[in-house]
């Protein structure tokens, strides 16, 4: 979820001192959110962890680049992810990689108590999702963005960023319903 | 489960954690950071120096032909980049340069030079360049509320509902959409996300017109009570429906003027009138024939006068009563053009234009089949409208009306294409490019 911008800024600063670990540290922090972001873009496993790699590279030579841009790394780090996947998306290779795996492992359960069946029909909704609701799922509820930061990673306006919110809310409903009779 | 159960479902929940392939970072030491800061405080003096201290400061002139060529081959030639990076700078750049048509000619003008990528991007920004000019059209066809770009790319549904979406309005920022649905007004986001739905006790609310500021409604509705009355409705679009009219009022068409303070409705009798939202200071304007035909009334972008139209004749009224401008015979579906100088209209199933003071009106179709509901671009150079006119069905059956289709053509009424396939019903309503 939501990590505290300062912290993200103190890390990077170390990581351009010299502090090797504080980089595994923002690595630790951000990857999963963008590791799945990367396959709601893709869908495609191992093109999405090549994207996460690629996204921290440019992290790593452009840090001064990302803490003038926003006092937190996630949309820098987001905004990124999305241009290599637009990117990639215009070769051959990843066209011919498209679909190559993809599993329907997008969430687990944070606390006790979530019913299995439910956690799985969430899995197989979330799969199912169109793209820009993935995206918005990924980038609010699970990195934390606020609609204003997911909008500027998204290059799309906030009531764009919200309706895509709440349509897959409701998409998800609608779908883990289904799920349910079936 | 509904869409609350499944918020509070992914709050219990966290992503399945990433696979632990991460290739190294590059090591960084120390004082590469410090030198970064240096250089970067010496580009910022530097940059300092030349907007203070520079001895005196000369007025920006327009970039000329040439500079502007540079500048552009500049741009194009970064679209060839090995690095990613670059590349997109490059694409950025491209977009802010792209302001205006003798720029688009300019690039129109480079295309051939580009290699097979850079030249599918270019052409992808020329037409979202193009798109975010025109606008998109929205357009009704059977339950759905759809959406369509100006060329007819990129057709999708924007709603849909177990009524008609019938008579959308763009509030003025473009950002809510109202229009009927059975005996509601339905609110929508620009990607159709319902945001509202107002008025629903109501019997059939028609004919919505936006405030200025976007945040209230006026419209009509049938009376509850008695099937011929007919009254009209202001309203916050989040709060109070208020009745401006009353229970046996039988008063329709309002419009809201450009400054906000007055709304323009009619009467049964074909009495133009005024009020103001609150309903205070309510008096005649003109007066028309409107035996048989629904009233327009539209103001003018200065909001000094109106366009009423009736069943005989239309007429520029100002707001003292006097009659500005005439034209004789029955117009249907008028609408202003975005600079205001020019009304485009339907009559006798053709779409006609016509000046702002009514005085030269000018056929742009000649068609046998209908042409109907047409609607100006938001940069005004395109008009859509709906046709029958490439149904292959014969008439000779009696009430036998022929399928409509959503076409544009350029203002002027050259090229029409149509975009449709599907028929659609109402009239068409140009909508902000948000991609």
């Amino acid at each position: 979820m939501a990590h505290e911008p300062a912290a993200d800024a103190a890390l990077l600063a170390r990581y351009h001192a010299g502090d090797a670990a504080a980089f595994d540290e923002l690595y630790a922090r951000h990857k999963d959110a963008l590791y799945h972001h990367a396959r709601a873009l893709t869908r495609d496993d191992g093109l999405a962890e090549d994207l996460l790699n690629e996204s921290f590279l440019e992290l790593a030579r452009q840090g001064d680049a990302a803490r003038s841009a926003s006092s937190s790394l996630a949309p820098f780090l987001h905004t990124v992810l999305r241009r290599r996947a637009a990117d990639r998306r215009r070769s051959d290779q990843s066209t011919r990689r498209r679909e190559a795996g993809f599993s329907q492992q997008w969430v687990r359960e944070r606390s006790d108590g979530v019913d299995p069946s439910q956690l799985a029909d969430l899995n197989r909704a979330l799969g199912l999702l169109p793209t820009e609701q993935a995206e918005a799922v990924v980038l609010h509820a699970y990195a934390g963005l606020t609609f204003q930061e997911a909008a500027d990673v998204l290059d799309a306006s906030i009531n764009t960023v919200a309706s895509r919110y709440r349509a897959a809310l409701k998409r998800l409903a609608e779908l883990m319903n289904e799920g349910s009779r079936a | 489960m509904n869409e609350n159960d499944v918020e509070a479902l992914l709050e219990t929940t966290a992503l399945v954690p990433a696979p632990s392939s991460r290739r190294a970072p590059p090591a960084v030491r120390p004082w590469q950071g410090r030198l970064m800061t240096a250089a970067a405080l010496l580009v910022c003096a530097a940059v300092l120096a030349a907007l203070f201290v520079a001895p005196s400061r000369v007025a920006p002139t327009a970039p000329s032909q040439d500079e502007l060529q540079k500048t552009l081959d500049a741009i194009l030639k970064r679209l060839g980049d090995e690095s990613i990076e670059a590349r997109d700078a490059a694409m950025k750049e491209l977009r802010g340069f792209l302001d205006g048509d003798a720029k688009a000619e300019l690039v129109q003008g480079r295309l051939s030079k580009l290699g097979a990528d850079a030249r599918a991007r270019v052409e992808e920004e020329l037409e979202r360049f193009v798109s975010r000019r025109h606008g998109r059209i929205a357009y009704q066809s059977g339950l759905e509320l759809r959406v369509v770009d100006w060329n007819g790319r990129n057709p999708g549904r924007l709603a849909a509902d177990r009524n008609p979406p019938i008579g959308v309005e763009w509030a003025p920022d473009f950002s809510r959409a109202a229009y009927t649905s059975g005996n509601c007004i339905e609110v929508v986001g620009p990607d159709g996300e319902r945001l509202k739905r107002i008025n629903c006790g109501s019997r059939e609310p028609h004919g919505v017109s936006w405030s200025p500021d976007g945040k209230r409604l006026t419209y009509w509705t049938w009376s509850t009570g008695d099937a011929g009355c007919r009254k009209v409705w202001v309203g916050e679009v989040d709060g109070e429906q208020k009745q401006l009219t009353d229970e046996q009022s039988l008063e329709t068409h309002p419009r809201w003027s450009p400054d906000g303070t007055w709304i323009a409705f009619w009467n049964d009798e074909g009495s133009l009138l005024l009020m103001h939202p609150d309903g205070r200071e309510r008096h005649a304007l003109a007066t028309l024939n409107t035996k048989g035909v629904e009233p327009t009334c539209l103001w003018t972008r200065d909001g000094k006068a109106l366009l009423a139209a009736g069943a005989e004749d239309a007429r520029i009224v100002q707001l003292d009563g006097r009659e500005r401008g005439r034209l004789e015979g029955w117009g249907w579906n008028w609408q202003w053009s975005p600079d205001g100088t020019r009304l485009v209209f339907e009559r006798e199933n053709n779409i006609w234009v016509v000046d702002g003071d009514l005085k030269t009106a000018k056929a742009l179709t000649a068609e046998a089949r209908e042409n109907r509901s047409p609607a100006w671009s938001l940069d005004g150079r395109m008009i859509a409208f709906l046709s029958g006119r490439d149904d292959p069905r014969e008439r000779g059956v009696k009430g036998f009306s022929p399928r409509l289709e959503l076409y544009v053509m350029e203002a002027g009424g050259a090229n029409p294409v149509r975009l449709t396939t599907e028929g659609v019903q109402s009239r068409p309503s140009w909508m902000r490019d948000e991609r």
